[in-house]
């Protein structure tokens, strides 16, 4: 459907790197007498250009750390820094692009509204992406004028992509997007954001529950465990880049498929 | 948003956006299941001859039911005193037909003063409920005190202190129109889908382009429903309040018929009133489908 884009410079990339180093936070929230410690003493450095990978079970605190880390939540402690700024700074800065769960496109506007909505917000001046091309790339320039509902379901969350992509951004953090789709369509899915990404190399975070998907996205996956949120484990993915959909039958793949799996049976213990 | 829908008020409850989960309540004119746009069975059957095929079959239901009244009142011979028929409230407004409609038309301006009034009032609180604690604890608890307080009977006392003249019936009309819109604005407002609103705080949204862009589009459907509540409330409080004083409105046309016992003016009146209702909500039902369209 995408064909890999060709002649990819380093102009091409986001104007401004950004890590993340997340150092020691931790987070509580009370529900009537239960205090559940989301997070605690979480530390996690992301490289710029760098995609991390986050698996865990449903509970460790995934979710929080996104939030966290986008400026959407404040810490209980310990500290974040986005290109060496406090969440909420690189938040006004324009350093990151969202990507959550569900597509959350506002369904009284047409898809190329929808992907335009977020720089008329905004008001980000530069580092625009071409959002007709980006649409073009996932296969969707014929929908650029269709309202939401017209779209399925991965339609939309292409879209989503598309949305967080187009702002530039030199941080995207991506919660579960794929998690609402099937199979077939997530494992498209995959190969479109790699062919998105590797344009910007942007820094990713991104938050999912499938080993296969983790592995084959990321430089790094983190392991998080619950009650108390903790990052258990660390893997480097060794997989050369570009990645692509054969790899997924090679050996390399599979071993660390099986460490990872292993590492997140460990955090139930 | 602390504001729990109260039953009669027509809190409508649309899904978040398009997803198309439960509609706001319909008080609008039959045709409840219009195909979406893009379903080409319903596209090629055309809407235009669907909608008038409605309006027909609307109409013959009306027309039984008006000829059983009128075959009725004539079969017992019940007199004029007591109850008109159709045929001689129509006769009525045909007699004089620039009667009805000079007050018809102050009954109308009133309302519809009243109603702006209310409406414009009400999205104000609504917006101020959504973005601020304090506001909602102060404004919510008013609008329910507001919306248990009979305003039908406030009618009497409004006169007396609001004096002879238009503004009784305008502020009775804006009083039993604000509880549903305000409670519809709110739920509007507040019923914002939790991701789409981190997304944009992600971009460092301001609240008044998050007003703008999300929380005022979003509740569209939800002032169409109540407008299309309280457009006919509007025309009924005006009505009421012209009960207690007025020299002109179809309130007062039906005042000074029981008066003079033409009974048959009252219904007139009351057949006027009705239509004028029924114009009313038919507007904002096709105003509504006609910017809607993004509704699943
Ligand atoms: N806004 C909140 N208020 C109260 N508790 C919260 C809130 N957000 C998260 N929590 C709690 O923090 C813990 C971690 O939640 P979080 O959503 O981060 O988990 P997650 O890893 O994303 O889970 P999942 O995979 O199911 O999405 C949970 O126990 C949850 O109950
Ligand atoms: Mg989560």
């Amino acid at each position: 459907m995408s064909a890999p884009l060709t002649g990819r410079t380093r102009d091409d990339r986001s104007d401004v790197a950004a890590g993340i180093t997340v150092d020691s936070v931790s987070k509580r929230f009370r529900h009537d007498r239960l205090l559940v410690e989301a997070l605690d003493r979480v530390s996690l450095d992301v490289a710029a250009g760098e995609f991390v990978g986050v698996i865990g079970p449903s509970g460790c605190g995934k979710s929080t750390l996104i939030r966290l880390i986008g400026g959407l939540a404040e810490p209980d402690g310990g500290s974040i820094r986005v290109g060496g700024m406090p969440p909420a700074e690189a938040r006004a800065e324009k350093l990151f692009g969202l990507v959550p769960q569900s597509p959350s496109l506002l369904p009284w506007r047409s898809v190329l509204d929808n992907v335009t909505l977020l720089r008329d917000v905004g008001r980000r001046t530069s580092g625009w992406r071409d959002p007709m091309a980006l649409l073009g790339q996932v296969g969707l320039a014929e929908f650029a004028s269709s309202l939401p509902k017209e779209l399925s379901g991965g339609m939309q969350q292409r879209v989503s992509l598309v949305r967080a992509f187009a702002l530039g951004a030199p941080v995207l953090l991506m919660d579960e997007p794929f998690a609402a789709l099937d199979e077939i369509t997530r494992q498209q899915m995959r190969y479109q954001l790699l062919d998105v990404w590797e344009a910007t190399r942007a820094t990713v975070v991104f938050v999912t529950h499938s080993i296969p998907e983790a592995v084959i996205l990321s430089d790094r996956v983190v392991t998080m465990a619950a009650r108390p949120g903790r990052v258990i484990d660390v893997e480097e993915i060794s997989l050369p880049r570009p990645r692509h959909e054969e790899m997924e039958f090679e050996a390399e793949f599979a071993a660390h498929a099986i460490g990872l799996r292993r590492a997140l049976r460990s955090g139930w213990a | 948003m602390g504001v729990t829908a109260g039953i009669g008020t027509g809190a409508a409850a649309p899904g978040p956006g398009g997803a198309g989960e439960s509609d706001p309540i319909d008080a609008g004119l039959g045709d409840l299941k219009t195909p979406a746009r893009g379903d080409l069975r319903g596209r090629s059957a055309g809407t235009g001859w669907r909608g008038a095929g409605g309006v027909v079959a609307a109409g013959a239901v009306l027309a039984v039911l008006l000829g059983i009244w009128q075959v009725l009142v004539d079969l017992t011979h019940t007199p004029a005193i007591e109850i008109a028929t159709p045929s001689a409230a129509f006769a009525a407004i045909a007699d004089n037909p620039g009667y009805f409609a000079s007050n018809a038309g102050w009954t109308l301006e009133e309302a519809a003063l009243g109603f702006v009034v209310a409406f414009v009032v009400a999205i104000s609180s609504a917006a101020l409920i959504v973005h601020s604690r304090l506001a909602d604890r102060a404004l919510s608890p008013l609008i329910t005190v507001l919306q248990v307080t009979p305003i039908l009977v406030l009618a009497p006392p409004l006169v007396l202190i609001l004096g002879i003249g238009i503004a009784p019936r305008v502020v009775e009309a804006a009083l039993v129109t604000f509880v549903p819109l305000a409670r519809n604005a709110v739920e509007g407002f507040g019923s914002v889908d939790r991701d789409t609103l981190e997304l944009m705080r992600s971009v460092d949204a301001t609240r008044r382009q998050i007003f703008r862009s999300l929380r005022l589009p979003n509740s569209a459907p939800y002032l169409v429903t109540g407008v299309k509540i309280c457009a006919p409330l509007a025309l009924i409080g005006a009505v009421i309040s012209e009960f207690q004083q007025s020299s002109a409105g179809l309130g007062y046309v039906m005042i000074s018929a029981y008066g003079y016992y033409k009974v048959s003016d009252v219904y007139a009146a009351v057949f006027v009133l009705m239509f004028l209702g029924v114009c009313a909500v038919g507007a904002v039902t096709a105003v509504g489908k006609r910017y809607l369209r993004w509704r699943g």
